[in-house]
């Protein structure tokens, strides 16, 4: 019953904050016009993935923008989440429920970290949108200015960062190296993202082994391969994970996506 | 059209996927030939576990194998956590290893032909482990990796998902074998049906990358019947070749080199992980004294040709098999996941080189000594 009562709070809440925030949440965000592209996901292999138009924030959510969620709603912070919802290290980089920190492990500026998928989707419903559908941030992240050689060099670069990522001190989240050609920083090189289907179905484990890599086509192409390392990393974490690795940013449908969402 | 296509596709994955499960659901066990087969399905869980990362009473850190002080099978339970280490791999030289236990090449596996092993593994690669502070009840690699930090490990964390695939074991890899995500444990069992050295390695894709960045050690499993030397046999060491694909990173530290790699192009071969250990710390024998080498070339990639500078192989068993006996080698050729049990005698004092014979590798650091005393 308490549950309910909560949950309860919790929408309205959220329908309440949804008209507060929607003019912040808009501030940054950044139309990706829509296009086609080709996934390594063997459902689709061959056949470019048409993606609609869309709008994503132009940064990862810092932890200052998490702590005016946390603020907000209070049955996300970390010593009122639900284990339902994330495990026993969420926001453990943080000082307290309302203190990412003295700067030495959460600054505000970096991005936030140690939060699950559950807790990812709750702040982007908050920001009056949602997470980008895994689709729809694989075609934005290899918007990638130049020829094939600067993708390749970008995979090349990114492989080498999977195995050096500086987890415990990540750069703030408007200082990305690398932005895509509608202008969204830190797509690469900065965490990894929580997507909408981070586990999509032909991600059974069944397919996860020595060839995958080769198999999902990867061979010659090495922004594909660096891509495949991620799917392999994405998919295998459950919905409550929450690591130094995985943050997130949010996404919408369309510029007036929250005036539908609150009908 | 589309739409019907997608069902349809969907359907078909949906009937695989359910029968794989059914050919997954195994619990009954048999033998052939006396080794036992079929073992109940590996169990994916979530432990509360800060104890040692490494459980096990024969489980050593390389050069050192644990003598088996017991007759007959034993069934043991032991510990590898999949974790990250940063450590030293030449002088001056450091990674952040993706590691078993925290060291590359992992701990040293010590059973023999017949024993049954329930093995846990924790994926710790999103929390800092210490392993160069004594911890109790861990196994005696615990202690040696406390008293000898000879590659200055320091945790770290890199939160990837991990397996364990034990080539000395015979079971569905899908099931065993399978993946699991940073904060979660996986426990199975196998039997160890084969006598021989045995690698162990991460089989999360990219392959090439996580055994490439430290994932893999040896079991080594003992003959039931022993080999015909047993009781002529003074010294008994293990040694492991592994190439490293490793460049400038963005701080200090060296990271994964992915075109290096893919055209295998080694920054570094290495025995026992480190290109002066085996230098620094050399194995020793007496003069005259019968040396076994558990020797394992865990790759990835490449082959090695291996060979101590002044002596001859007086047997060899190759893969540690007591009946693939050959004898009077110079050389022995391994390929990439390859092993075997080389014996020899320390002719007199003096200093012998262990080296990778194929030299481009030898140049990159696969040497090592033996200190042959009066």
């Amino acid at each position: 019953m308490k549950k309910y009562i909560s949950l309860c709070m919790v929408i309205g809440t959220m329908f309440f904050l949804s008209l507060c925030s929607s003019v912040q949440a808009q501030k940054n965000m950044v139309e990706i016009t829509g296009g086609s592209y080709s996934s390594i996901l063997p459902d689709t292999k061959g056949e470019p993935v048409s993606v609609s138009p869309f709008y994503l924030d132009k940064y990862l959510v810092s932890n200052g923008d998490y702590l005016k969620f946390v603020e907000e709603n209070p049955e996300w912070r970390k010593s009122l989440v639900s284990p339902l919802y994330a495990d026993k290290d969420y926001l453990s980089h943080w000082k307290s429920d309302l203190n990412p920190g003295d700067g030495t492990n959460a600054r505000l500026d970096q991005p936030i970290t140690h939060v699950s998928w559950f807790a990812a989707s709750a702040y982007a419903r908050w920001s009056v949108g949602r997470l980008a559908t895994l689709h729809e941030w694989e075609y934005a992240a290899q918007l990638l200015n130049g020829n094939k050689n600067g993708r390749q060099l970008i995979g090349n670069k990114l492989i080498g960062w999977f195995s050096a990522v500086e987890t415990k001190n990540p750069s703030s989240v408007t200082e990305a190296k690398i932005k895509n050609s509608a202008g969204v920083e830190g797509l690469h090189g900065i965490v990894l993202e929580w997507v909408q289907d981070f586990n999509p179905p032909l991600a059974d484990n069944q397919t996860l082994d020595c060839g995958t890599v080769g198999r999902l086509g990867s061979g010659t192409d090495t922004y594909d391969y660096a891509a495949t390392i991620r799917y392999v990393i994405r998919m295998n974490m459950d919905a409550k994970n929450c690591t130094s690795l995985f943050g997130f940013r949010v996404a919408y449908s369309d510029m007036n996506s929250h005036k539908k969402e609150n009908l | 059209m589309n739409i019907v296509k997608k069902n349809f596709m969907l359907v078909l994955i949906l009937s695989i996927t359910s029968s794989l499960s059914i050919l997954n659901a195994q619990s009954e066990s048999y033998t052939i030939d006396g080794m036992t087969f079929g073992m109940s399905e590996a169990k994916v869980f979530q432990e509360d576990y800060n104890g040692p990362p490494v459980v096990g009473e024969y489980i050593t850190m390389a050069p050192e194998l644990k003598p088996l002080d017991y007759k007959g099978n034993k069934h043991h339970n032991i510990r590898l956590d999949a974790m990250v280490q940063e450590i030293e791999i030449a002088e001056g030289e450091r990674y952040r290893a993706w590691t078993f236990g925290g060291v590359v090449p992992g701990p040293v596996v010590h059973i023999r032909e017949g024993d049954t092993v329930s093995f846990t593994m924790k994926n710790r690669s999103n929390e800092e482990v210490v392993i160069t502070e004594p911890i109790n009840g861990g196994a005696p690699f615990m202690q040696q990796a406390s008293r000898n930090n000879f590659r200055d490990a320091k945790p770290a964390v890199m939160p990837m998902p991990h397996s364990m695939d034990f080539h000395a074991g015979t079971v569905d890899a899908g099931d065993k074998w399978r993946t699991i995500a940073p904060g979660q444990s996986i426990k199975f069992d196998w039997v160890a049906n084969y006598p021989g050295t045995y690698i162990y390695h991460c089989g999360t894709p990219s392959v090439l990358m996580h055994t490439a960045m430290g994932q893999h050690g040896v079991v080594v499993v003992d003959p039931k019947d022993g080999y015909e030397t047993d009781d002529q046999v003074d010294k008994e060491y293990v040694v492991v070749q592994s190439e490293y694909y490793l460049k400038e990173g963005v701080g200090e530290l060296l990271q994964y080199d992915f075109e290096a790699a893919v055209n295998r192009n080694p920054s570094h071969v290495v025995f026992n992980g480190h290109q002066t250990i085996l230098h620094d710390q050399p194995l020793t024998a007496k003069k005259g004294e019968r040396v076994r080498l558990h020797f394992s070339n865990n790759g990835p990639s490449g082959t090695s040709s291996f060979h101590i500078i002044g002596a001859i192989f007086d047997r060899v068993f190759l893969e540690g098999h007591p009946f693939n006996e050959m004898r009077g080698m110079q050389t022995v050729l391994l390929g990439a996941s390859q092993s075997a049990t080389i014996e020899f005698i320390v002719p007199e004092a003096g200093h012998y080189t262990l080296v990778d014979h194929e030299f481009a590798d030898a140049e990159k650091g696969a040497t090592g000594t033996l200190l042959g005393v009066k």
